[in-house]
């Protein structure tokens, strides 16, 4: 069980986030091929070392927020208040 | 009382003040308080007490703790509970107690049947033997052969288990000499400090011995570091509790058997300390020769701890075997409390101790066997003899009953190896040490390699202070207590001991019946990695993990294999470190105290009025119908739906997901949420709309109404209110930061009563109301706000039934008054309250989808013959796209269909597969809902059928376990299929 750095409310437990997986660029233009929608859609980063990634503080003050996480050692590098 | 056979006068640290009356087995026998199950079983004679897993071999007591592999019980009576090793229970007035493994008892074991064949049961047995046609066709008898304890069936009365939290500086695990040393060292410093130790008593190791500190018995000393810890209100100490997991960021969770408090079962700890200190000692393993499973024979340090602590010497005639130095300290034991020690038989390369002290005890007149293996052990209930053979194949035979075997010992790196610390073998120990730590946590002691005691206590001291200055505080000055000189651990290896006879059986793994031969086949058969020979043989499975065998296990591949045991490597160290109760682990977290359920203001009145109270999801209690005395179920279900398709009924609405939309750049937000267009929608009305996931599938669907400009109020299904909420929150603070658009959940802030049916504006009238109720002036999917029965109220018309429909939404504190007032204004027109099965049959006749059933996370409008709501314009909405790629391809969908089943009027069950023909095989669809329609008078259900547009009239057949049902395919509307009804 992990401990994650709200950047709103300071270190909390695990328990009261919703993991939202890692960053995902901008979604596509509508308008881009079928393969490169398709990458976009089902092609999650998933490194072996620092991975962005989104959070949301469900139990707490409701933001989403931005941190990077390494996929072994937990260790969180950076967390970023904005949630973009 | 009777005296017990196999204890001693004098000694051990019981309370002989105070008898103890227990049973195992249908017997009756007595101990003392603090004894174990084990201790007061050996104490009484009792040396048959378990049969082994596979081969029903008779087993006795092997180990004093945690490392038992062999004496598993099961607890009877109030405090019933499966798989207990009978080293870890605690002797209590009426304690009841059972073998696990053997039918009807040990001494009497039918399935001992087993030992004749099993020189055709080898590793893998099971694996070759039951594949055809089918492992499952065998799985419940051999399960049953090989059964462990029962599961209990109630509640322990009076007790229950419950959780608490812990954040802190330091926690120590384990109560021996290094870990109340670092206790004692850090509660000095001032900082916070939880020690756990999972025995009764603290004191560890120093309890089973006779060692001395500061020149008095340790027993002193501990009482002292107690005493001092105990006073400092900065230090929790917790016995009886097993750290049994270590999780991220220094999580340790531990479980606290017998709190103080007589109402607690269990209690869980979850601790997060700054700095852990592992002082979790050591545990000794077994040796492999022939019989070495015989009751009678048991880990050296067992016997140690039952003499010392117990004063119960479990025989009358000892052997050890030893390949290390640390069994002398029980020669000497032994002889101080006057018993027959037959010999020790120190190996063909000796491991005496190397310096003058152990030289002293040598001169213990016991002879000691040099260049000497056992190479069987003789008797079958219980050891009779050994067979000694030296290194030029003389064989000897020794009486005994009792065979203290000591094959050296193993830090306990099993919670370091949880934290992801990494390990490496020690040539010295032949054993795993903890190498590179990944997490704030450090090993003392045994644990860490350290086997003599007065150098790990030293350097227990230095860890200590390390570890306080990671976590801000300083370390006292601090004197060690002074220890006298022991020898120093000195061990040679001894895997096994060769020349085995064809037929004889060593054990390396006790618990689960592996034999050095079936690591040897296993490996023959190319299984040459060691989580394969685990899997394959099994050993190091079950109850105790591989405690007192698995390095054993990787010993015996290195020779077999012409390696190093470290190139073998360890096998993964899993969570739990020793069998937890689930209970602990759920604490108080039961049912509604973990996820509360959610009420509407009507829920009392329906409970009074004898409502069947269900789920609607999200933990909402919502009526499921109003039984009626006399009445079946499906005849009460009929009475409301005709209620509801001919007269009027009424139901509570609340737990509806409901969410107040507003902002400068709501219509926008709302645009890009739905597929559908929204931007021409009205002031006042309100619009179906579908939510669709990024992958173009149904995430949720409800009706929108537009309360202003830049003003809107959602509806969401119930289930997925908070599903719906994260989405929307996610969308805008992560893609749409800049937007001006404020969610407000306000699911709770209204409640509704839907009145519905034929003579709901009749119901409404007489309500009285200021808003003029007519068709023309409030057409359907319209909202008014107004006042009703003299209460403000916002009336929407929306149909879940498919008839004339009135939402009545008020503040949660009217919503029983205008319910009490509905009722009797209804009266006269036979209002009857409805329940979410009839609102189930109302809506499978009209053809309205449901979230569960038709939309499963599968389904697209157009399979939901609903591409009319795919705004052709719309190609930013979200999920769009991923249909439109989904439709381009040709592979056929299953689509929604009506299917009027051939079932002599018996519902179909919902979830049923179709399947081509009705052949077992991969479906074509299946049931999705199936009701007794009361305007059709049949049995009618919905479906998802592949390519089921194109086949309606067509019939598909229902699988329903051994039976198929005929169905014919029809358009899935069963009722008023233009709408008339429900826009009157």
């Amino acid at each position: 069980m992990l401990t994650l750095p709200c950047p709103f409310c300071g270190q909390r437990d695990e328990t009261e986030f919703v993991n939202g997986g890692p960053t995902k660029p901008p979604r596509p233009d509508a308008l881009v091929k079928d393969s490169e929608w398709v990458e976009w859609l089902t092609v999650p980063v998933n490194p072996i070392g620092y991975v962005e990634e989104k959070w949301w503080h469900a139990k707490g003050c409701g933001k989403w927020f931005t941190i990077k996480r390494h996929t072994v050692t937990h260790d969180i590098a950076k967390t970023d208040r904005t949630s973009t | 009382m009777k005296q017990n056979p196999f204890r001693h006068l004098a000694g051990g640290l019981i309370n002989r003040d105070k008898a103890i009356e227990f049973e195992f087995n249908g017997t009756s026998y007595s101990g003392f308080e603090g004894d174990t199950l084990a201790s007061a079983l050996l104490a009484n004679g009792v040396f048959l007490t378990a049969r082994s897993f596979k081969y029903h071999r008779p087993r006795g007591i092997i180990g004093a703790g945690v490392e038992e592999p062999s004496c598993l019980v099961e607890l009877l009576g109030e405090n019933a509970a499966g798989n207990h090793a009978a080293t870890t229970v605690q002797l209590r007035q009426g304690l009841q107690a059972k073998s696990v493994n053997c039918w009807p008892s040990p001494n009497f074991d039918l399935l001992g049947i087993n030992q004749l064949f099993s020189r055709f049961m080898p590793a893998g047995f099971y694996y070759k033997t039951f594949m055809w046609p089918n492992w499952h066709l065998f799985e419940p008898s051999i399960r049953r052969a090989a059964g462990l304890a029962a599961a209990p069936d109630h509640r322990i009365p009076d007790q229950h288990f419950e959780t608490r939290y812990w954040y802190g500086d330091l926690l120590v695990v384990g109560g021996g000499a290094c870990g109340l040393l670092a206790a004692l060292i850090a509660s000095r410093s001032g900082a916070r400090v939880m020690i756990v130790d999972d025995h009764p008593h603290p004191g560890g190791h120093l309890r089973a011995s006779q060692t001395q500190i500061d020149g008095a018995p340790a027993r002193d000393w501990v009482a002292a570091v107690i005493a001092e810890l105990d006073a400092n209100h900065h230090v929790t100490r917790l016995q009886n509790a097993t750290a049994w997991g270590y999780r991220e960021d220094n999580q340790v969770l531990v479980t606290e058997r017998d709190p103080a408090e007589a109402h607690v079962f269990q209690r869980g700890w979850k601790t997060r300390a700054k700095q852990v200190i592992l002082a979790t000692g050591a545990i000794e393993r077994n040796l492999v020769f022939a019989n070495n499973d015989r009751p009678g024979i048991m880990l050296a340090s067992a016997v140690q701890r039952y003499v010392n602590e117990f004063a119960v010497v479990p025989g009358r005639r000892v052997v050890i075997f030893t390949n290390n130095s640390s069994a002398y300290a029980l020669a000497h034991d032994l002889r101080a409390c006057g018993m027959d020690v037959a010999g020790i038989i120190a190996g063909i390369v000796d491991s005496r101790p190397n310096d003058a002290i152990g030289a002293e005890k040598e001169g213990l007149d016991i002879p000691i066997y040099a260049a000497q293996h056992i190479s069987a052990a003789h008797g079958g209930k219980r050891l009779r003899a050994v067979s000694m053979r030296s290194a030029d194949g003389t064989i000897t035979r020794l009486d005994c009953d009792l065979l203290a075997v000591s094959g050296g010992w193993n830090p306990a790196v099993h919670l370091f190896s949880q934290s992801r610390g990494t390990l490496a073998y020690d040539d010295d120990l032949a054993s795993f040490v903890p190498d590179r730590a990944m997490q704030s946590v450090v090993c003392v002691g045994a644990a860490a390699g350290k086997m003599d005691i007065g150098p790990a206590m030293a350097e227990t001291a230095t860890v200590t202070a390390a570890s306080l200055d990671e976590c801000g505080f300083t370390s006292p000055p601090f004197a060690l207590p002074e220890l006298p000189l022991a020898p120093n651990y000195n061990l040679h290896p001894l895997w096994h001991v060769d020349g085995l006879k064809p037929g004889d059986k060593a054990f390396i793994d006790i618990q689960n019946d592996v034999t050095l031969d079936d690591i040897g086949l296993a490996m023959r058969e190319g299984f040459d990695t060691v989580e394969h020979v685990k899997r394959y043989t099994t050993a190091g499975m079950g109850i105790d993990q591989g405690k007192t065998g698995n390095v054993n296990v990787i010993g015996n591949m290195a020779v077999a294999s012409n390696k190093q045991p470290g190139e073998i490597g360890t096998t993964t160290f899993r969570s739990p470190f020793t069998p937890i109760d689930f209970g602990a682990i759920a604490g108080q977290r039961n049912g509604a105290v973990v996820l509360p359920f959610r009420h509407t203001p009507i829920t009392k009145w329906n409970k009074d009025h004898g409502a069947i109270m269900y789920e609607a999801g999200a933990r909402w209690q919502r009526p499921g119908y109003f039984p009626v005395k006399g009445a079946s179920m499906q005849d009460t279900i009929n009475a409301e739906a005709e209620a509801v398709r001919f007269g009027v009924g009424v139901y509570d609405g609340s737990p509806l997901g409901k969410f107040d939309i507003s902002g400068r750049d709501a219509a926008a937000f709302i645009d890009q949420l739905y597929t559908n267009d929204f931007s021409d929608l009205e002031i006042g009305m309100g619009r179906y709309g579908i939510m669709l996931s990024e992958d173009g599938m149904i995430m949720d669907d409800g009706v929108t109404f537009k309360l202003a400009e830049n003003h809107y109020l959602m509806s969401t299904s119930t289930g997925f209110a908070d599903l719906v909420f994260r989405h929307m929150e996610y969308i805008l603070q992560v893609e749409h930061p800049g937007w001006q658009v404020w969610i407000t959940p306000v699911t709770s802030q209204w409640c509704n009563a839907t009145i519905c049916g034929p003579r709901a504006r009749d119901v409404l009238a007489a309500l009285g109301t200021s808003v003029d109720i007519s068709a023309e002036a409030f057409p359907f999917m319209a909202m008014r706000d107004g006042v009703i029965a003299d209460i403000p109220a916002r009336i929407c018309r929306v149909s879940f039934t498919g008839e004339v429909s009135f939402e009545v939404n008020v503040w949660p504190r009217y919503a029983r008054a205008m319910w009490l007032r509905i009722m009797e204004a209804g009266a006269p027109f036979g209002i009857v309250p409805v329940g979410s099965e009839t609102s189930h049959v109302l809506r499978v006749e009209k053809g309205f989808l449901s979230l569960g059933h038709e939309v499963d996370s599968t389904a697209d409008p157009y399979d939901l013959g609903m591409g009319w709501i795919m705004s052709p314009k719309k190609t930013h909405a979200i999920g769009r796209r991923s249909v439109d790629i989904r439709r381009s391809s040709p592979k056929p969908r299953r689509e929604l269909v009506g299917l009027l089943p051939d079932s002599n009027g018996e519902l179909v069950p919902e979830g049923a597969p179709i399947t081509p023909n009705g052949a077992r095989i991969a479906s074509e669809g299946f049931v999705s809902a199936c009701v007794w329609s009361v305007v059709n008078k049949q049995v009618i259900a919905l479906g998802l059928v592949t390519n089921g547009r194109a086949r309606i009239g067509e019939t598909v057949i229902i699988r329903d376990r051994a039976k198929t049902i005929k169905a014919i395919v029809t358009k899935p509307c069963f009722h008023d299929p233009k709408g008339h009804r429900l826009r009157g």
